[in-house]
């Protein structure tokens, strides 16, 4: 597939999005290098709670955040939880956070994410099947989960906007939960089912394939840090610890580290990490089909590969700081409320970094400043859900193809 | 979205080359068809009035859209024009059209008549009945004689073989209140092409373009980077094809295209009559405005 005439193009970040985009472009004809200082998949898109989450695409900033924001701060157990030591650096980016809660921006970062979502399901279903995986997804939905009528009501502006952008959903009593999960406490009197929401069994298998696939092709995959860029007018290399690799195009989708390397190319975007934590349980002494969220608590339960993983929560205290583990036991917690026979005896926790941007809309997009510089980053907590159409639409938008969506939502140059 | 087709990106009324004869000549139209798709178009629509349909006999129009049918990929959009004055020999020509492979028709209000608004909808209605495509609306007063107004539109707004309208009144204010009004019903296509950026920054997805026969390269690359989000560089060139989509519309525009063509290297003859050839300072102009357009 590659000539002496295809272009240079090198892949910063072999997270479940850079993994994704290295393989289209090499698809495209693309010589390319695919570049991370760990092993591919093994950051945010390691440990993500293995949905393809069609519907979670509402801003996290809305008109109502306002008045949950001290709670953040002063409740250790709150669905979103601020390090006071952090905050300090945090208010350049809440001051954007607060400005997306706009009602007028609330709509059309609504739309923004709905138009990647909507056709997520499908790019995922056939990127999947192109690369002989599509055992991995399940058939079955998620369930969303109401103890009672004023905790439905209190997740009504989700409901309402999925009716306005058309997405399938189901609402279920009592009866007809237990039929579909049987290990659902019977505290559960109402649940949504959202039928696109599938499951991956394996999220790691996804960029293992991927990057194996692009190997086999020819593709480069280096274990190595970014330590800076050549330029002129346009982007000529990626600078390694002891070596320049030559480029005529470069793609930087390392995640929340991205900021970082953008910095380097006088390109700062602001860029949070929103802390995730999951608990995978080996031996969960129960089975289920569908993955299941309870809004009220914050937490997600996915049915994987390999037991049962319980994520949820988000912790905002930046790149450096340790794990904090009292998180995820505090949504295994909770996820024993909803599943009373879940055992919990055999289990690993894991923490991983998202890349948030203050409006919940990732960056799709040319750099502003040097040409031959893309940026794919701040999937926020969908990355898995929009890697292949974000992958898509990046192959599209770099080889200078029309893209199939319109594109001007994610440019780097909006904040 | 309550219709069954969605648009996007450029598809060019095709111009139907003619040879020194007068007749269709195949041979020039197949090195079009594959210059534009080369350049990126993403459907075809034969048979409009950029095709001079009005001066094609009914075999010569089958044999059109045949040859474009049997050119297409599975992936591009077709949209057959099938216009004709009368209700009745519209209904023929858009099933020979269907017969073809069409499901998509562009039709206008029949010209010379006048239709009001109630006859109009009657005669939009009655073709769906009898034919099973989709429609889309052609809004060209200037040149048919005939609105296609609100009223109807507010008709078809939830009827999903109703897919959209090419706005070619050249009136921006009604791009905008056709996006704001059946945003999802019924798309909007540009139509008017000396402001096709101001149509896309309203929604309108695709572009019914009649100067793509002589500048597909420059339309598809404004469409991308206006996809691609890139408005300084799509303003920079709308600037630079301001001057030729003007001049077009000014008068004269099947002449001119096809002057263009044979600017652009590919020869597809002259009009048939009544339409004539272009003065010599005619072409002076129009050649000196597509220069800076021909040297991209």
């Amino acid at each position: 597939m590659s000539t002496s005439t295809a272009k240079t193009t090198i892949v910063v970040g072999a997270g479940v999005i850079g993994a994704a985009i290295a393989y289209d472009l090499q698809k495209r004809g693309r010589n390319v290098t695919l570049i991370d200082r760990d092993a591919p998949g093994s950051g945010a898109s390691f440990g993500n709670m293995a949905s393809i989450a069609v519907t979670e695409f509402m801003p996290v900033a809305r008109p109502s955040t306002w008045k949950q924001i001290p709670g953040w701060m002063m409740d250790p157990e709150g669905p979103i939880r601020v390090s006071p030591r952090y905050m300090p650096r945090l208010i350049p980016w809440f001051i954007r956070f607060l400005a997306a809660s706009r009602p007028s921006a609330v709509r059309r970062l609504e739309a923004a994410g709905a138009a990647l979502c909507e056709r997520s399901l499908a790019d995922t279903q056939a990127l999947m099947a192109e690369i002989g995986i599509e055992e991995q997804l399940s058939q079955t939905g998620c369930l969303s989960l109401y103890a009672n009528e004023s905790e439905f009501q209190a997740d009504r502006e989700r409901i309402d906007m999925l009716d306005r952008f058309g997405f399938d959903y189901e609402v279920l009593d009592a009866a007809a939960i237990r039929t579909l999960e049987p290990e659902i406490t019977n505290q559960i009197t109402k649940a949504v089912l959202l039928p696109d929401n599938r499951t991956v069994a394996d999220p790691y298998k996804f960029v293992e394939r991927l990057v194996e696939l692009f190997k086999g092709r020819g593709g480069v995959l280096r274990q190595a840090d970014v330590t800076g860029f050549e330029r002129g007018e346009r982007i000529t290399g990626v600078r390694l610890d002891s070596e320049v690799l030559r480029a005529d195009e470069v793609i930087l989708c390392a995640g929340a580290f991205t900021a970082r390397l953008s910095k380097l190319l006088g390109e700062p975007m602001p860029l949070e990490t929103e802390r995730g934590y999951h608990t995978q349980i080996m031996a969960p002494g129960i089975e289920m089909a569908h993955s299941i969220i309870w809004p009220a608590k914050a937490f997600m339960v996915s049915p994987t590969a390999d037991g049962i993983r319980v994520g949820g929560t988000v912790e905002m205290a930046g790149l450096d700081a340790a794990p904090d583990y009292r998180r995820s036991k505090l949504t295994v917690r909770r996820a024993r409320e909803a599943l009373p026979n879940l055992q919990v005896e055999e289990f690993t926790e894991w923490m991983g970094h998202r890349p948030a941007l203050p409006d919940t809309i990732p960056v799709m997009s040319a750099s502003a400043k040097t040409p031959g510089v893309f940026y794919a980053t701040g999937h926020g907590h969908l990355g898995l859900t929009y890697a292949a159409t974000c992958a898509h639409l990046m192959g599209e938008l770099i080889t200078g193809g029309r893209p199939s969506a319109d594109m001007s939502p994610y440019r780097i140059d909006r904040f | 979205m309550s219709y069954n087709v969605k648009l996007s990106g450029v598809m060019p009324a095709l111009v139907t080359p003619f040879d020194a004869d007068n007749n269709i000549d195949f041979d020039a139209f197949g090195k079009l068809l594959q210059h534009f798709r080369d350049c990126g178009v993403t459907g075809w629509v034969p048979n409009g009035s950029t095709g001079e349909y009005f001066s094609q006999t009914t075999e010569e129009r089958r044999a059109v859209l045949q040859f474009v049918k049997d050119f297409a990929n599975d992936d591009e959009i077709l949209i057959a024009g099938t216009n004709a004055p009368a209700t009745r020999e519209v209904i023929e020509q858009t099933q020979i059209a269907k017969g073809i492979g069409y499901d998509n028709v562009l039709l206008a209000p029949p010209f010379y008549t006048r239709p009001t608004q109630d006859e109009l909808i009657k005669h939009y209605e009655t073709v769906l009945a009898e034919v099973d495509v989709n429609l889309v609306l052609y809004s060209y007063p200037a040149k048919d004689g005939a609105d296609i107004s609100f009223e109807l539109m507010d008709h078809f707004a939830d009827n999903p073989r109703v897919i959209g309208i090419k706005e070619s009144s050249g009136v921006l204010q009604r791009a905008i209140d056709i996006a704001s009004r059946y945003e999802g019903k019924i798309q909007l296509i540009s139509g008017s092409d000396d402001i096709a950026l101001d149509f896309m920054f309203w929604g309108a997805e695709s572009w019914i373009c009649g100067p793509s026969n002589c500048m597909a390269k420059a339309c598809c690359e404004l469409d991308r980077l206006y996809q691609a989000g890139d408005l300084t560089a799509a303003k920079d060139l709308m600037k630079k094809l301001y001057r030729a989509m003007n001049i077009l519309e000014s008068g004269k525009f099947v002449q001119k295209i096809k002057y263009g063509a044979e600017l652009q290297g590919m020869p597809v003859g002259e009009c048939r009559a009544p339409l004539g050839p272009l003065t010599v300072a005619e072409k002076a102009e129009f050649k000196a405005a597509m220069e800076p357009i021909l040297a991209m």
